[in-house]
Parts: structure tokens; sequence; C-alpha cells
């Protein structure tokens, strides 16, 4: 067994924190809030073109498209995950999930991925005030099983 | 994690905060945020090569860095920020940021040296309350063959049953036979309620 070094350790963050002057929780919040307030439009036209490039391989069927297919799924989960997106970052991390168990597999389900794109692009135009949408649930609970069925067949 | 106080103040106007990742959006997203809690330094790599040069230039007081980019990744950062780093910052507080947080992606950013990992959805509050934490995170740091970074215990419950640890303060397992005799009831009260006595 190796010897392990241990050592304290004071950040010069907590220092800098406790200085006088600086903001209020409250007024930190508030500020960044409005931040990502003003930055929402841009990132959801972001999270659109990449919706379409998510399609645009969808159409292609190539054989191996797991590494593309993750990298802009996971791109759209970066970005809705700085806002209150409900569905579109449920279906987002599904199709995540998914990609990444048919990757670790070294297998790929074309049917089980293009339900999932196709459910990104429903999500996209129903907005987040949909969340509640019975019909909704009962769609994202299908992808759900979807995902799950791969993951076991992992185990 | 204690909740946050709306009333407490937070400075973070003397502090440069680094931040890293490789969408140019989500990047600009996590900035204005961050700049909303106060922070007037702040530097901004889309790659994690790019705050290699950073780090080894400047003293960075807090690193906030996407765990999936491509080349080096943030696993590869923290672990290069901990083993090779500049000495000033081999202890900086690492906050890492993902989005698909299955379980070996928590454990691979514990276990590269980071402070804390951060899933998303990530809220204003979520990420002040964490950046409060790691300024106030008192774990030592620990620096062994396999690892480097803030000791992974947040408790500490000492090393495993049948092994012998490798820190100094841990202490044995066993339990050893009582050396002295059984205190009796009214010692035990005496403990637990003691009364004034006017000598």
């Amino acid at each position: 067994m190796s010897s392990a070094k241990v050592y304290p350790v004071r950040h010069a963050l907590a220092e800098q924190m406790r200085r006088p002057g600086g903001r209020t929780a409250a007024e930190c919040l508030e500020k960044a809030q409005d931040a990502l307030d003003t930055a929402r439009d841009g990132a959801m036209q972001s999270i659109e073109t990449l919706v379409g490039k998510l399609e645009a391989v969808a159409r292609s069927r190539s054989a191996d498209p797991s590494d593309e297919i993750y990298t802009l799924a996971h791109s759209v989960l970066d970005l809705a995950g700085f806002f209150e997106t409900g569905p579109l970052y449920e279906v987002a991390y599904s199709l995540c999930e998914l990609t990444d168990g048919l990757r670790v597999q070294g297998r790929w389900e074309w049917p089980a991925a293009l339900v999932h794109i196709q459910a990104l692009r429903l999500v996209l135009g129903a907005g987040p005030g949909a969340a509640d949408d019975p019909a909704l649930r009962a769609m994202l609970a299908g992808l759900g099983s979807v995902t799950s069925r791969v993951a076991t067949a992992r185990g | 994690m204690s909740a946050l106080s709306p009333e407490t103040r937070i400075n973070l106007e003397h502090s440069t905060v680094l931040l890293i990742d490789d969408s140019p959006e989500a990047l600009e997203i996590l900035s204005s945020v961050v700049r909303g809690f106060g922070v007037k330094q702040q530097i901004k790599c889309s790659s994690a090569s790019e705050a290699v040069t950073i780090v080894k230039a400047k003293a960075i007081d807090l690193i906030i860095v996407d765990c999936a980019m491509p080349d080096m990744d943030g696993y590869d950062f923290v672990r290069w920020l901990r083993r090779d780093g500049p000495k000033r910052s081999i202890t900086t507080p690492v906050i890492m940021l993902t989005g698909h947080a299955t379980e070996s992606r928590v454990e691979k950013s514990r276990d590269c040296g980071a402070n804390f990992v951060v899933v998303k959805p990530l809220t204003p509050m979520i990420l002040l309350q964490r950046i409060t934490w790691v300024a106030r995170d008192n774990r030592s740091f620990v620096d062994c063959d396999t690892y480097a970074g803030p000791d992974r215990r947040v408790r500490n419950l000492g090393p495993p049953l049948g092994m012998g640890g490798r820190r100094e303060g841990d202490l044995s397992a066993h339990v050893g036979m009582a050396t002295e005799a059984n205190m009796d009831q009214s010692e035990i009260d005496m403990l637990l309620n003691p009364k004034r006595v006017s000598l």
C-alpha cells in the first residue's frame, strides 16, 4: 500500500469572499437570473439548430452515428441545463443515456434513436409549459422504457 | 448542504475565476451568471489546453470547468492541475459541470481531484451555493500514487473494516477491552446534567 501525504488547505477564495463589500446573495441571484433571462432566446435558437443537425444525421442513416448523436444530444443538454426547459431536458438526457448505452454495447438501434429525435422536435415546439400535459408525460415514460431496455441489455 | 440566506454578503469582486467550456454559448451563459455574482475578473477558455497556459501564467482563485470537451477533457485538466500544475494552483478549488451525469462520470469527477461536481439543470442558486461551499471546503489535500486532490471522505468514518488506514489520524476499528470499571448511574447523570455547586 502506498503512503499518502495529507496536508491542510486554506483557499484564498474564502478570505476574498469575507471582505467587506460585495453583494447580498439575493442581489447575486437576481442579477444572475436577469442574465439568464437575456440569454434564453439565443440559447433556444442554438438548441433548435442542434435538433436540426440531429435530424440531418437521422436522415443519413449512417452505420455508426453514435458518437455524432451523443455529441449533439449532449450539446442540447448542456444548453438546456441552464434554463427551466422541462421535457426538452428530459428527452435530451434520455437520448444521451440511450446513445451512451448503445456505444458501450458496441451496437446501434436507429428506431430507438429516431423516436427520441422526433420527440425533441415535438417538445421544442410545445415549450416548458407543456410539462404537465398527460400525453407528453406518457411519451416521456415511453422514451424512458426504451432507454431502460437498452440499459438492461447492457447489464 | 445548508441553504444560503438571502442577506448573506458575498464578495467575489477580488476573485479571479477561470471558466472552461468548449461550447461558446454555454461559456457565455456561464460567464454572465458568474458576472451576476459580482465577479469582475474572469477568464474564459474554450479548451482545456488553453486553460493550462492560463493557469501556468496567472494565479486563479476558482475554476469552473465542463466535464465533456474534445481532446483534453475536464477530468484530464483537473488531474493535470492537481499533479503537474504550478505549486500555487495545485489546491485551487474546482467545480465541474456535467449535463449527462452517469454514476461513472460523477465518480470520475471525484477521482480526478475536483472539489465538487454540479449536475445540470443548473440554477444560479445551486451554483452560488456550491461556490460558497467550495470556498469553505476545509478538507485536507491528499497526495498519493493514485490520487491527488481534496480528501474524498467528506465524513471521516475511518478506514474500511480490516484495513489499517494510511493516514496518521486513522483509528483502528478494533475496540479493545475496558481498562477502567464501568461508571455508575450517578456519575453518568452528573456528566449529562452537571449541577452548580458553591465552594
